[in-house]
Protein backbone atom coordinates (compact mmCIF):
# COMPACT_ATOMS: atom_id res chain seq x y z
CA UNK A 1 0.00 0.00 0.00
CA UNK A 2 1.46 3.50 -0.62
CA UNK A 3 1.79 6.15 1.66
CA UNK A 4 -1.07 8.06 -0.20
CA UNK A 5 -3.31 4.56 0.06
CA UNK A 6 -2.38 4.92 3.52
CA UNK A 7 -3.03 8.29 4.06
CA UNK A 8 -6.73 7.89 2.31
CA UNK A 9 -7.30 4.94 4.93
CA UNK A 10 -6.65 6.66 7.57
CA UNK A 11 -8.39 9.62 6.52
CA UNK A 12 -11.29 7.49 6.00
CA UNK A 13 -11.16 5.83 9.33
CA UNK A 14 -11.29 9.12 11.49
CA UNK A 15 -13.91 10.41 9.19
CA UNK A 16 -15.95 6.64 10.30
CA UNK A 17 -15.06 6.86 13.99
CA UNK A 18 -16.35 11.00 13.76
CA UNK A 19 -19.63 9.71 12.24
CA UNK A 20 -19.52 6.91 15.34
CA UNK A 21 -19.10 9.77 17.92
CA UNK A 22 -21.95 12.13 16.02
CA UNK A 23 -23.74 8.80 15.80
CA UNK A 24 -23.43 8.22 19.84
CA UNK A 25 -24.40 11.85 20.78
CA UNK A 26 -27.36 11.83 18.70
CA UNK A 27 -28.47 8.54 20.37
CA UNK A 28 -28.06 10.09 23.56
CA UNK A 29 -29.80 13.30 22.54
CA UNK A 30 -32.38 11.27 21.22
CA UNK A 31 -33.18 8.90 24.01
CA UNK A 32 -33.13 12.37 26.36
CA UNK A 33 -35.46 13.30 24.69
CA UNK A 34 -38.09 10.62 24.23
CA UNK A 35 -37.14 10.02 28.05
CA UNK A 36 -38.10 14.02 29.08
CA UNK A 37 -41.01 13.38 26.76
CA UNK A 38 -42.14 10.18 28.32
CA UNK A 39 -42.06 11.46 31.74
CA UNK A 40 -44.18 14.69 30.07
CA UNK A 41 -46.53 12.19 29.11
CA UNK A 42 -46.22 10.13 32.73
CA UNK A 43 -47.12 13.38 34.59
CA UNK A 44 -50.21 14.29 32.43
CA UNK A 45 -51.33 10.69 33.16
CA UNK A 46 -51.27 11.37 36.78
CA UNK A 47 -52.38 14.29 37.18
CA UNK A 48 -55.11 13.06 34.67
CA UNK A 49 -55.92 10.26 36.79
CA UNK A 50 -55.34 12.17 39.99
CA UNK A 51 -58.55 14.18 38.70
CA UNK A 52 -60.49 11.17 37.98
CA UNK A 53 -59.86 9.94 41.78
CA UNK A 54 -60.80 12.54 43.48
CA UNK A 55 -63.98 12.71 40.80
CA UNK A 56 -64.46 9.21 42.31
CA UNK A 57 -63.88 9.45 45.77
CA UNK A 58 -66.31 12.76 45.90
CA UNK A 59 -68.79 10.90 43.96
CA UNK A 60 -68.57 7.87 46.54
CA UNK A 61 -68.61 10.15 49.50
CA UNK A 62 -71.62 11.21 48.22
CA UNK A 63 -73.04 7.79 47.90
CA UNK A 64 -72.44 7.16 51.67
CA UNK A 65 -74.15 10.12 52.20
CA UNK A 66 -77.21 9.11 50.57
CA UNK A 67 -76.40 5.26 51.79
CA UNK A 68 -76.55 7.17 55.40
CA UNK A 69 -80.19 8.29 54.48
CA UNK A 70 -81.24 4.58 54.25
CA UNK A 71 -79.19 2.55 56.86
CA UNK A 72 -79.76 2.93 61.16
CA UNK A 73 -77.34 4.03 63.25
CA UNK A 74 -76.09 3.18 66.64
CA UNK A 75 -77.77 6.24 68.26
CA UNK A 76 -81.22 5.11 66.95
CA UNK A 77 -81.10 2.19 68.40
CA UNK A 78 -79.86 3.39 71.30
CA UNK A 79 -83.15 5.28 71.71
CA UNK A 80 -84.98 2.07 71.91
CA UNK A 81 -82.45 -0.46 73.72
CA UNK A 82 -79.89 2.20 75.29
CA UNK A 83 -77.32 -0.43 76.34
CA UNK A 84 -77.20 -1.45 72.77
CA UNK A 85 -74.13 -1.31 70.31
CA UNK A 86 -73.07 -1.09 66.90
CA UNK A 87 -69.33 -1.57 65.61
CA UNK A 88 -69.52 -1.13 62.02
CA UNK A 89 -66.10 -0.49 60.15
CA UNK A 90 -66.43 -0.76 56.25
CA UNK A 91 -63.69 -2.05 54.18
CA UNK A 92 -64.05 1.02 51.97
CA UNK A 93 -66.31 4.20 52.29
CA UNK A 94 -69.52 2.48 51.51
CA UNK A 95 -70.32 -0.64 52.75
CA UNK A 96 -72.39 -3.65 52.05
CA UNK A 97 -73.45 -4.50 55.68
CA UNK A 98 -76.37 -2.66 57.44
CA UNK A 99 -78.18 -2.26 60.28
CA UNK A 100 -82.04 -2.29 59.93
CA UNK A 101 -85.06 -0.98 62.32
CA UNK A 102 -88.77 -0.92 62.32
CA UNK A 103 -90.60 0.27 65.60
CA UNK A 104 -94.02 1.07 66.55
CA UNK A 105 -95.50 0.70 70.09
CA UNK A 106 -95.53 -2.82 71.11
CA UNK A 107 -92.10 -4.35 69.32
CA UNK A 108 -89.11 -3.49 67.28
CA UNK A 109 -87.79 -5.13 64.66
CA UNK A 110 -83.80 -4.78 64.05
CA UNK A 111 -81.84 -6.99 61.64
CA UNK A 112 -78.18 -7.24 60.29
CA UNK A 113 -77.81 -7.62 56.62
CA UNK A 114 -74.69 -8.42 54.80
CA UNK A 115 -74.64 -8.18 50.66
CA UNK A 116 -72.59 -9.80 48.61
CA UNK A 117 -69.43 -8.08 47.74
CA UNK A 118 -68.39 -4.73 49.21
CA UNK A 119 -67.58 -1.50 48.05
CA UNK A 120 -70.08 0.85 45.50
CA UNK A 121 -72.23 -2.93 44.21
CA UNK A 122 -72.45 -4.05 48.16
CA UNK A 123 -73.47 -0.57 49.28
CA UNK A 124 -76.04 -0.37 46.12
CA UNK A 125 -77.62 -3.85 47.21
CA UNK A 126 -78.03 -2.45 50.94
CA UNK A 127 -80.25 0.42 49.94
CA UNK A 128 -82.39 -1.57 47.48
CA UNK A 129 -82.98 -4.21 50.53
CA UNK A 130 -83.59 -1.60 53.38
CA UNK A 131 -86.13 -0.05 50.69
CA UNK A 132 -87.60 -3.56 50.25
CA UNK A 133 -87.38 -4.48 54.22
CA UNK A 134 -89.09 -0.68 54.76
CA UNK A 135 -91.72 -1.27 51.67
CA UNK A 136 -92.96 -5.04 53.26
CA UNK A 137 -92.70 -3.78 56.80
CA UNK A 138 -94.87 -0.35 56.19
CA UNK A 139 -97.75 -2.47 54.05
CA UNK A 140 -97.88 -5.25 56.37
CA UNK A 141 -96.59 -4.41 59.76
CA UNK A 142 -97.79 -7.36 60.96
CA UNK A 143 -95.53 -9.71 59.56
CA UNK A 144 -92.85 -12.25 61.98
CA UNK A 145 -89.59 -12.23 60.85
CA UNK A 146 -90.02 -15.15 58.72
CA UNK A 147 -92.53 -13.58 57.06
CA UNK A 148 -90.64 -10.82 56.12
CA UNK A 149 -87.82 -12.66 54.68
CA UNK A 150 -90.37 -14.63 52.73
CA UNK A 151 -91.19 -11.56 51.83
CA UNK A 152 -88.13 -10.05 50.81
CA UNK A 153 -87.38 -13.43 49.32
CA UNK A 154 -89.75 -13.17 46.60
CA UNK A 155 -89.35 -9.48 45.81
CA UNK A 156 -85.46 -9.92 45.41
CA UNK A 157 -86.01 -12.55 43.29
CA UNK A 158 -88.53 -10.42 40.84
CA UNK A 159 -86.51 -7.50 40.93
CA UNK A 160 -83.06 -9.10 40.46
CA UNK A 161 -84.22 -10.70 37.47
CA UNK A 162 -86.81 -8.75 35.87
CA UNK A 163 -85.05 -7.51 33.04
CA UNK A 164 -83.64 -11.09 32.26
CA UNK A 165 -80.62 -10.45 33.39
CA UNK A 166 -79.57 -12.74 36.27
CA UNK A 167 -77.58 -10.88 39.32
CA UNK A 168 -76.31 -13.73 41.55
CA UNK A 169 -75.81 -11.37 44.44
CA UNK A 170 -78.12 -12.04 47.36
CA UNK A 171 -78.05 -10.53 51.48
CA UNK A 172 -77.41 -12.74 54.21
CA UNK A 173 -79.27 -11.12 57.06
CA UNK A 174 -80.60 -11.92 60.64
CA UNK A 175 -83.96 -10.43 62.31
CA UNK A 176 -84.68 -10.35 65.91
CA UNK A 177 -88.54 -9.16 66.47
CA UNK A 178 -88.68 -7.83 69.95
CA UNK A 179 -92.00 -7.29 72.18
CA UNK A 180 -91.55 -4.77 74.68
CA UNK A 181 -94.00 -6.42 77.16
CA UNK A 182 -93.78 -10.22 76.81
CA UNK A 183 -89.45 -9.71 76.31
CA UNK A 184 -89.93 -12.53 74.04
CA UNK A 185 -87.88 -12.41 70.74
CA UNK A 186 -88.69 -14.48 67.66
CA UNK A 187 -85.73 -14.78 65.28
CA UNK A 188 -84.93 -15.59 61.60
CA UNK A 189 -82.22 -15.81 59.29
CA UNK A 190 -81.31 -16.85 56.03
CA UNK A 191 -77.26 -17.68 56.26
CA UNK A 192 -77.09 -15.71 59.63
CA UNK A 193 -76.87 -16.99 63.08
CA UNK A 194 -78.10 -15.60 66.57
CA UNK A 195 -75.64 -15.45 69.44
CA UNK A 196 -77.42 -15.48 72.90
CA UNK A 197 -75.55 -15.12 75.86
CA UNK A 198 -76.85 -15.92 79.11
CA UNK A 199 -75.03 -15.96 82.34
CA UNK A 200 -72.35 -16.19 80.56
CA UNK A 201 -73.04 -19.39 78.48
CA UNK A 202 -73.40 -18.85 74.36
CA UNK A 203 -76.24 -20.50 72.36
CA UNK A 204 -76.32 -19.97 69.64
CA UNK A 205 -79.04 -20.00 67.24
CA UNK A 206 -78.74 -21.10 63.28
CA UNK A 207 -80.65 -19.31 60.28
CA UNK A 208 -81.72 -20.81 57.65
CA UNK A 209 -80.13 -22.04 54.25
CA UNK A 210 -82.12 -19.98 52.17
CA UNK A 211 -80.09 -17.41 49.07
CA UNK A 212 -82.70 -14.63 49.35
CA UNK A 213 -84.09 -14.12 45.76
CA UNK A 214 -82.10 -17.42 44.37
CA UNK A 215 -84.64 -20.46 44.83
CA UNK A 216 -82.22 -22.56 43.20
CA UNK A 217 -79.53 -22.23 45.16
CA UNK A 218 -81.56 -22.46 48.56
CA UNK A 219 -82.04 -25.26 51.02
CA UNK A 220 -84.83 -25.57 53.32
CA UNK A 221 -87.01 -23.31 54.59
CA UNK A 222 -86.91 -19.81 56.38
CA UNK A 223 -88.61 -20.46 59.94
CA UNK A 224 -89.04 -18.34 63.25
CA UNK A 225 -87.29 -19.09 66.50
CA UNK A 226 -89.17 -17.83 69.77
CA UNK A 227 -86.82 -17.29 72.48
CA UNK A 228 -87.85 -15.67 76.27
CA UNK A 229 -85.51 -12.88 76.82
CA UNK A 230 -84.43 -12.96 80.62
CA UNK A 231 -82.90 -10.19 82.52
CA UNK A 232 -79.09 -9.56 82.02
CA UNK A 233 -79.51 -11.86 78.44
CA UNK A 234 -76.96 -10.15 75.44
CA UNK A 235 -78.11 -11.11 71.57
CA UNK A 236 -74.75 -10.53 68.80
CA UNK A 237 -76.16 -9.92 65.20
CA UNK A 238 -72.91 -9.88 62.93
CA UNK A 239 -72.09 -9.74 59.47
CA UNK A 240 -68.64 -12.72 58.54
CA UNK A 241 -66.70 -9.59 58.41
CA UNK A 242 -64.82 -9.73 61.57
CA UNK A 243 -64.44 -13.81 61.07
CA UNK A 244 -62.44 -13.61 57.55
CA UNK A 245 -60.30 -11.27 58.41
CA UNK A 246 -56.76 -12.21 57.74
CA UNK A 247 -54.33 -11.47 61.09
CA UNK A 248 -51.13 -9.63 60.36
CA UNK A 249 -49.32 -12.55 62.70
CA UNK A 250 -50.87 -15.51 61.03
CA UNK A 251 -52.54 -14.76 57.68
CA UNK A 252 -54.99 -16.79 58.82
CA UNK A 253 -59.18 -16.21 59.15
CA UNK A 254 -60.12 -15.04 62.65
CA UNK A 255 -62.76 -17.45 62.03
CA UNK A 256 -66.60 -17.78 63.18
CA UNK A 257 -65.11 -19.91 67.04
CA UNK A 258 -63.10 -16.83 68.05
CA UNK A 259 -65.18 -14.24 67.07
CA UNK A 260 -67.87 -16.26 69.22
CA UNK A 261 -65.55 -16.87 72.23
CA UNK A 262 -65.16 -13.18 72.37
CA UNK A 263 -68.30 -12.23 72.09
CA UNK A 264 -68.85 -14.82 75.23
CA UNK A 265 -66.26 -12.95 77.43
CA UNK A 266 -67.34 -9.67 76.40
CA UNK A 267 -71.05 -10.21 77.26
CA UNK A 268 -70.57 -9.19 80.92
CA UNK A 269 -69.27 -5.69 80.17
CA UNK A 270 -71.57 -2.68 79.59
CA UNK A 271 -72.02 -2.21 75.74
CA UNK A 272 -70.02 0.78 75.31
CA UNK A 273 -67.24 -1.43 76.73
CA UNK A 274 -67.97 -4.49 74.68
CA UNK A 275 -68.04 -2.22 71.23
CA UNK A 276 -64.41 -0.67 72.56
CA UNK A 277 -63.02 -4.60 73.29
CA UNK A 278 -64.58 -6.02 69.91
CA UNK A 279 -62.70 -2.87 68.17
CA UNK A 280 -59.46 -3.11 69.96
CA UNK A 281 -59.36 -7.03 69.05
CA UNK A 282 -60.19 -6.23 65.68
CA UNK A 283 -57.39 -3.66 64.71
CA UNK A 284 -54.67 -5.84 66.78
CA UNK A 285 -55.81 -9.48 65.15
CA UNK A 286 -55.29 -7.12 61.58
CA UNK A 287 -52.50 -5.17 62.64
CA UNK A 288 -51.34 -3.85 59.25
CA UNK A 289 -53.08 -6.29 56.48
CA UNK A 290 -56.02 -5.03 53.99
CA UNK A 291 -59.40 -5.51 55.58
CA UNK A 292 -60.90 -8.28 53.78
CA UNK A 293 -64.58 -7.16 53.72
CA UNK A 294 -67.23 -4.74 55.72
CA UNK A 295 -67.42 -6.02 59.26
CA UNK A 296 -70.74 -5.26 61.90
CA UNK A 297 -71.57 -6.45 65.29
CA UNK A 298 -74.83 -5.19 66.90
CA UNK A 299 -75.33 -6.07 70.38
CA UNK A 300 -78.45 -5.82 72.42
CA UNK A 301 -78.00 -5.89 76.17
CA UNK A 302 -81.30 -6.73 77.92
CA UNK B 1 -23.65 -22.54 28.62
CA UNK B 2 -23.28 -21.91 25.05
CA UNK B 3 -21.75 -18.51 23.93
CA UNK B 4 -22.64 -18.93 20.61
CA UNK B 5 -25.05 -15.97 20.01
CA UNK B 6 -24.68 -14.14 16.79
CA UNK B 7 -25.14 -15.51 13.35
CA UNK B 8 -21.74 -16.05 11.87
CA UNK B 9 -21.32 -18.55 15.21
CA UNK B 10 -24.65 -20.01 15.68
CA UNK B 11 -25.85 -20.98 11.60
CA UNK B 12 -23.17 -23.33 11.53
CA UNK B 13 -23.89 -25.11 14.24
CA UNK B 14 -27.49 -25.40 13.28
CA UNK B 15 -28.99 -28.06 10.69
CA UNK B 16 -30.74 -25.40 8.16
CA UNK B 17 -28.78 -25.30 4.96
CA UNK B 18 -27.41 -21.83 4.21
CA UNK B 19 -25.41 -19.80 1.99
CA UNK B 20 -23.39 -16.38 2.42
CA UNK B 21 -24.11 -14.52 -0.20
CA UNK B 22 -22.44 -11.26 0.82
CA UNK B 23 -19.83 -11.03 2.94
CA UNK B 24 -17.88 -8.11 3.45
CA UNK B 25 -15.32 -6.67 6.95
CA UNK B 26 -18.65 -4.13 8.34
CA UNK B 27 -21.63 -7.27 7.44
CA UNK B 28 -22.57 -10.52 6.36
CA UNK B 29 -25.83 -11.95 4.67
CA UNK B 30 -27.10 -14.87 4.63
CA UNK B 31 -29.88 -17.08 2.86
CA UNK B 32 -31.81 -20.10 3.93
CA UNK B 33 -33.34 -21.24 0.46
CA UNK B 34 -35.73 -23.83 1.76
CA UNK B 35 -36.84 -21.70 3.97
CA UNK B 36 -37.26 -18.33 1.97
CA UNK B 37 -35.31 -16.31 5.45
CA UNK B 38 -32.33 -13.97 4.86
CA UNK B 39 -30.55 -13.03 7.76
CA UNK B 40 -28.54 -10.02 7.59
CA UNK B 41 -25.57 -9.39 10.24
CA UNK B 42 -23.84 -6.67 10.90
CA UNK B 43 -20.38 -7.27 12.49
CA UNK B 44 -19.15 -4.21 13.55
CA UNK B 45 -19.70 -1.88 16.43
CA UNK B 46 -20.92 0.95 14.03
CA UNK B 47 -21.53 1.22 10.19
CA UNK B 48 -21.04 3.77 8.24
CA UNK B 49 -24.81 5.22 6.44
CA UNK B 50 -23.05 4.62 2.61
CA UNK B 51 -21.60 0.61 4.04
CA UNK B 52 -24.84 0.44 5.86
CA UNK B 53 -26.63 1.54 2.72
CA UNK B 54 -24.63 -0.37 0.32
CA UNK B 55 -25.57 -3.88 2.00
CA UNK B 56 -28.53 -3.78 2.37
CA UNK B 57 -29.25 -1.90 -1.62
CA UNK B 58 -27.64 -5.33 -2.51
CA UNK B 59 -30.15 -7.23 -0.79
CA UNK B 60 -33.16 -5.99 -2.83
CA UNK B 61 -32.40 -8.55 -5.54
CA UNK B 62 -31.82 -11.35 -3.93
CA UNK B 63 -34.72 -11.01 -1.55
CA UNK B 64 -36.91 -11.17 -5.15
CA UNK B 65 -34.16 -14.10 -6.69
CA UNK B 66 -34.95 -16.36 -3.11
CA UNK B 67 -38.60 -14.90 -2.83
CA UNK B 68 -37.72 -14.57 0.72
CA UNK B 69 -40.67 -13.98 3.04
CA UNK B 70 -38.82 -13.15 6.37
CA UNK B 71 -35.88 -11.27 6.68
CA UNK B 72 -33.57 -11.17 10.04
CA UNK B 73 -31.64 -8.55 11.04
CA UNK B 74 -29.19 -9.21 13.86
CA UNK B 75 -27.52 -6.40 15.45
CA UNK B 76 -26.23 -7.95 18.20
CA UNK B 77 -22.22 -6.48 16.93
CA UNK B 78 -23.42 -3.66 17.02
CA UNK B 79 -23.43 -0.57 20.24
CA UNK B 80 -23.81 3.00 17.78
CA UNK B 81 -26.48 3.22 15.50
CA UNK B 82 -27.00 6.33 13.07
CA UNK B 83 -31.03 7.34 13.14
CA UNK B 84 -30.97 8.89 9.84
CA UNK B 85 -29.22 5.44 8.55
CA UNK B 86 -32.22 3.44 10.43
CA UNK B 87 -34.66 6.32 9.16
CA UNK B 88 -33.77 5.23 5.63
CA UNK B 89 -33.93 1.53 6.34
CA UNK B 90 -37.11 1.59 7.86
CA UNK B 91 -38.95 4.22 5.78
CA UNK B 92 -37.26 3.38 1.97
CA UNK B 93 -35.68 -0.02 2.50
CA UNK B 94 -38.50 -1.81 3.95
CA UNK B 95 -41.57 0.13 1.63
CA UNK B 96 -39.28 -1.45 -1.36
CA UNK B 97 -39.10 -4.99 -0.06
CA UNK B 98 -42.97 -5.09 1.04
CA UNK B 99 -43.48 -4.14 -2.98
CA UNK B 100 -41.75 -7.52 -3.27
CA UNK B 101 -43.94 -8.98 -0.75
CA UNK B 102 -41.89 -9.39 1.95
CA UNK B 103 -43.15 -8.05 5.17
CA UNK B 104 -42.28 -10.06 7.92
CA UNK B 105 -39.44 -8.77 9.83
CA UNK B 106 -37.39 -10.41 12.81
CA UNK B 107 -34.93 -8.75 15.04
CA UNK B 108 -32.04 -9.46 17.75
CA UNK B 109 -31.09 -6.25 19.77
CA UNK B 110 -27.04 -6.39 21.76
CA UNK B 111 -27.51 -8.71 24.80
CA UNK B 112 -27.20 -6.54 27.98
CA UNK B 113 -26.72 -2.88 26.42
CA UNK B 114 -29.60 -1.43 28.42
CA UNK B 115 -29.02 1.94 26.53
CA UNK B 116 -28.95 0.38 23.29
CA UNK B 117 -31.99 -0.75 23.65
CA UNK B 118 -33.83 2.16 25.06
CA UNK B 119 -32.02 4.31 22.07
CA UNK B 120 -33.75 1.84 19.31
CA UNK B 121 -37.24 2.18 21.39
CA UNK B 122 -37.14 6.22 21.27
CA UNK B 123 -35.59 5.97 17.32
CA UNK B 124 -38.55 3.71 16.70
CA UNK B 125 -41.15 6.39 18.26
CA UNK B 126 -39.75 8.78 16.09
CA UNK B 127 -39.61 7.18 13.50
CA UNK B 128 -43.76 6.08 14.10
CA UNK B 129 -44.14 10.09 14.57
CA UNK B 130 -42.51 11.43 11.81
CA UNK B 131 -43.44 9.12 8.97
CA UNK B 132 -47.04 8.28 9.95
CA UNK B 133 -47.98 7.39 6.33
CA UNK B 134 -45.41 4.36 5.49
CA UNK B 135 -46.34 0.78 5.15
CA UNK B 136 -44.69 0.01 9.13
CA UNK B 137 -47.92 -0.64 10.33
CA UNK B 138 -48.52 -3.23 7.71
CA UNK B 139 -45.44 -5.00 8.87
CA UNK B 140 -45.15 -8.20 11.21
CA UNK B 141 -41.92 -6.88 12.84
CA UNK B 142 -40.44 -8.67 16.07
CA UNK B 143 -38.31 -8.54 18.76
CA UNK B 144 -36.41 -12.16 18.95
CA UNK B 145 -33.44 -13.18 21.86
CA UNK B 146 -31.48 -15.71 19.49
CA UNK B 147 -30.94 -16.10 15.98
CA UNK B 148 -32.98 -19.90 16.56
CA UNK B 149 -36.16 -18.05 17.67
CA UNK B 150 -36.32 -15.51 14.77
CA UNK B 151 -36.16 -18.45 12.81
CA UNK B 152 -38.56 -20.60 14.06
CA UNK B 153 -40.91 -17.97 14.95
Amino acid sequence: MSDNEHLNKLEQEVRNLHEQNSSLLGMFDMTTGYLEKTKKNLEISEKKLLKVNKHLIDSINYAKYIQDAFVVKAENLKKIIPNSFVFQQPKDIVSGDFVWLYEDKIKMCVGVGDCTGHGVPGAMLSIFVVSMLNQIVNQHGQFSPAQILLRLDKLMGYYLTKYDNKIRDSVEISLIEYHFESKKITFSAAKRPLALVRNGQLTIYEGSKVVLGDTDRSIGSIANQSIDIEKGDVCYLFSDGFADQFGEETNSRFTTKKMLQLLEKVAILPAENQEAEIQQVFKAWKGTKTQTDDVLVLGLCF
Amino acid sequence: MNTKITTSEVLPTLLYKYETVISEDYGKVFVLPENQIMICELIKEYVPIEEFKEIFQATVPMIKDYKIKKFIFDKQYLRVFHQPSMEWYFVFWKTEIYELGLSVHRKILPQNQPFFTLAVEAGRAKILEEYRNTVIPLLDIQYKNTIEEAIKN
